[in-house]
């Protein structure tokens, strides 16, 4: 858990963490640390990193090369500030590329309007 | 065989290891597994499910190739008497596959019971329930920390209990996030905003100074009547005062507003 300290995360919050995802104490460091690093080159700071594992623990149960493919999936749609969309949205962080995807087609909504869902947390 | 049948019917190699390794699921003979695997994914596309949300579930919980179908079709069933829509289980289980393997007296009778004692009613339960459903995973003692802590800042019980209803994501906020939200909206003048539409506290705080930077520079004061301004969708944004989010975040800067903050409390936010 020394990674969750390093990002300024206090015991009661790595309490309420592992409360909620069990699973986190099966994730090596290495995960965890490689988790942290895709969102500090997000742009995230570790303020805005601690709501995101607060908000959403399930995040660092998440496979690393999913989780990229989620980020350029959102690249390619030119959704930029990912920091801003994580932070009010850290469960966007569940999402897998194709679950975008599925949205565009299945939501019948203009791509546009997708992105501006996204974009505005009003999406998931 | 195992390997073979999950690869052709939608998971990858790692998915088969990480299923392969699952406490619960290891333990089982190669025939129960299948069995399991075989029924339970079955199971889970005829209760409505679409199989992508299938893969998703059981490879964010394995375990669920450890029990049966039966519990399985037993808790969706046990869920939809709790009151839930058939399509607010699904989205609820799809977020917190948990439910399917948390006990429904020991923790989900036992959540609402404790809930109510802190003075949500049945249906409020059931309402926060289906938008936070992780509420189910938080013990009552991070729960009842989150209301102190929102005490500390100042509302009463009453008043907690109503942001709570209509923001129940309060709950899964750190109390560092939420201090940051009210405090800005303090420093702004609008912490009637936190009472009047608690919804809007789910915008960052980032995006939220920058736009109050914005119109300040502009001379135009945010006030009761116009503060929705800043919290219109992006698109909204952009058509209304020509701005992208993106631009007004390089302009304005919420890290030099904390650090300005701080130095203004002598080095404490």
């Amino acid at each position: 858990m020394e990674e969750l300290y390093n990002i300024g995360l206090d015991d009661e919050n790595i309490n309420n963490i592992i409360e909620t995802n069990k699973d986190i104490l099966n994730i090596s460091s290495e995960v965890i640390v490689s988790l942290i690093n895709i969102l500090k080159e997000c742009n995230c700071s570790e303020r805005i990193i601690r709501n995101i594992i607060t908000s959403n623990p399930f995040y660092l149960n998440r496979d690393i090369i999913d989780i990229m493919n989620l980020i350029n999936k959102l690249d390619s749609m030119s959704i930029r500030n990912l920091d801003v969309v994580f932070d009010t949205n850290p469960w966007l962080l569940d999402k897998d590329a194709d679950d975008i995807d599925s949205y565009i087609n299945e939501s019948g909504k203009e791509f546009d309007d997708v992105i501006n869902e996204i974009e505005s947390g009003i999406i998931f | 065989m195992i390997k073979e049948y999950l690869l052709k019917i939608g998971y990858k190699e790692k998915d088969y290891k990480k299923i392969m390794s699952t406490p619960g699921v290891k333990d089982l003979t190669d025939e129960v597994l299948l069995y399991n695997i075989c029924w339970n994914f079955v199971s889970l596309l005829s209760l409505g499910y679409p199989r992508r949300s299938v893969i998703k579930m059981t490879k964010k919980l394995s375990q669920l190739f450890g029990i049966t179908y039966s519990n399985i079709e037993n808790r969706f069933n046990d869920l939809v008497n709790l009151g839930y829509s058939k399509d607010s289980v699904r989205k609820m289980t799809t977020t917190l596959p948990q439910l399917y393997s948390i006990s429904m007296e020991d923790n989900i009778l036992h959540k609402i019971d404790d809930l109510k004692k802190l003075g949500y009613t049945y249906d409020e339960i059931i309402a926060m329930t289906k938008l936070l459903p992780q509420l189910y995973s938080f013990s009552i003692n991070c729960i009842k920390e989150k209301i102190r802590n929102l005490k500390k800042l100042g509302y009463d019980e009453e008043t907690v209990l109503f942001l709570t209803k209509e923001l129940p994501a309060i709950y899964s906020m750190s109390i560092e996030n939420i201090t940051d939200k009210i405090n800005l909206l303090r420093d702004i003048n609008l912490e009637f905003v936190i009472l009047s539409e608690p919804k809007q506290l789910i915008q960052s705080s980032k995006l939220t100074y920058a736009r109050f930077a914005f119109f300040r520079d502009k001379n135009i004061t945010i006030n009761e009547d116009n503060y929705k301004r800043l919290f219109y969708d992006s698109k909204a944004f952009k058509k209304s005062f020509g701005i992208s989010n993106d631009e007004i975040l390089k302009l304005y800067h919420y890290e030099e507003y904390l650090q300005e903050r701080k130095k203004k409390n002598g080095g404490t936010l």
